[in-house]
């Protein structure tokens, strides 16, 4: 796939997930998975939620906007809150 | 007879990728209510997750010169990780171990033979099923933890080893 089109798709899936979730300030660690997106998004939107229910949310967006095309646009989007996504952000174990 | 390894050499990278797209798998087989598979992708996800974790944080295991035989034990590349010295116990790292924990007393490597039944009966035996606790609900929640690992071992592979030379 050409750059710009890589580049559109992975800016297409942010915008939809943003939209349609209503995410609060939304970051996204995405890639090309061949002809999938896939990678990370990250928000506080997603605390208090078991992991199943998050991914529940993100399979109901891209089926509302994809329908069955949506497991031909995205592989695998892990779910985490800026806690999990930031744990190891400037500090060192043990 | 020149033979070529035909097989993508794993690294870090690859068993990255791997784990997510094993659990994303995992969570559609879930929704359709295919247990036995949804389970075994799950923690073979977890697997590669830990692996990629070793992968990145050994140099020597990296650069080849010590060989990367973990097997197939969660428990051992967990300790592998700790070894390390990634993790930080008494604090945010505990719900990591103990998810590795379950996922290591439901998980085995031969689980991909295993019937779905055959994997039912397992878990019954060990308690993880009861009259009151469905197949269903365990699977769930053997989901939630293999998940919880390979979240854990991406955000130290994004953040924390990008770091590291």
């Amino acid at each position: 796939m050409p750059e710009s089109n890589v580049q559109d798709a992975l800016n297409e899936i942010q915008s939809v997930l943003a939209r349609r979730l209503n995410l609060q300030s939304p970051r996204f660690a995405l890639e090309s998975a061949g002809l999938r997106v896939s990678g990370s998004v990250i928000s506080s939107s997603f605390g208090g939620m078991r992991d199943s229910d998050r991914q529940r949310l993100l399979w109901d967006a891209l089926q509302a906007e994809y329908g069955t095309e949506s497991v031909r646009r995205v592989g695998a989007i892990l779910a985490f809150t800026p806690d999990e996504w930031d744990l190891d952000r400037g500090s060192d174990a043990d | 007879m020149i033979t070529y390894d035909v097989f993508m050499p794993m690294g870090e990278a690859e068993y990255r990728k791997g784990a997510r797209d094993r659990i994303g798998e995992a969570f559609l087989l879930l929704q359709q209510e295919a247990f036995g598979g949804s389970v075994y992708l799950a923690g073979r996800g977890a697997e590669g997750a830990l692996r990629a974790v070793v992968w990145k944080a050994d140099p020597e295991i990296r650069q080849r010169r010590k060989s990367f035989d973990a097997g197939h034990d969660l428990r051992n590349l967990l300790t592998n990780v700790r070894n390390l010295g990634l993790l930080r116990t008494g604090g945010p790292d505990d719900s990591l171990i103990a998810d590795v924990q379950h996922v290591a007393r439901l998980w085995y490597n031969n689980m991909r033979f295993a019937s779905a039944r055959a994997i039912e009966t397992q878990w019954y035996n060990l308690g993880e099923i009861s009259g009151h606790r469905t197949f269903k609900q365990a699977s769930r929640e053997f989901y939630d933890s293999c998940s919880a690992v390979i979240k854990r071992c991406e955000a130290l592979c994004q953040n924390r080893m990008s770091r590291t030379p």
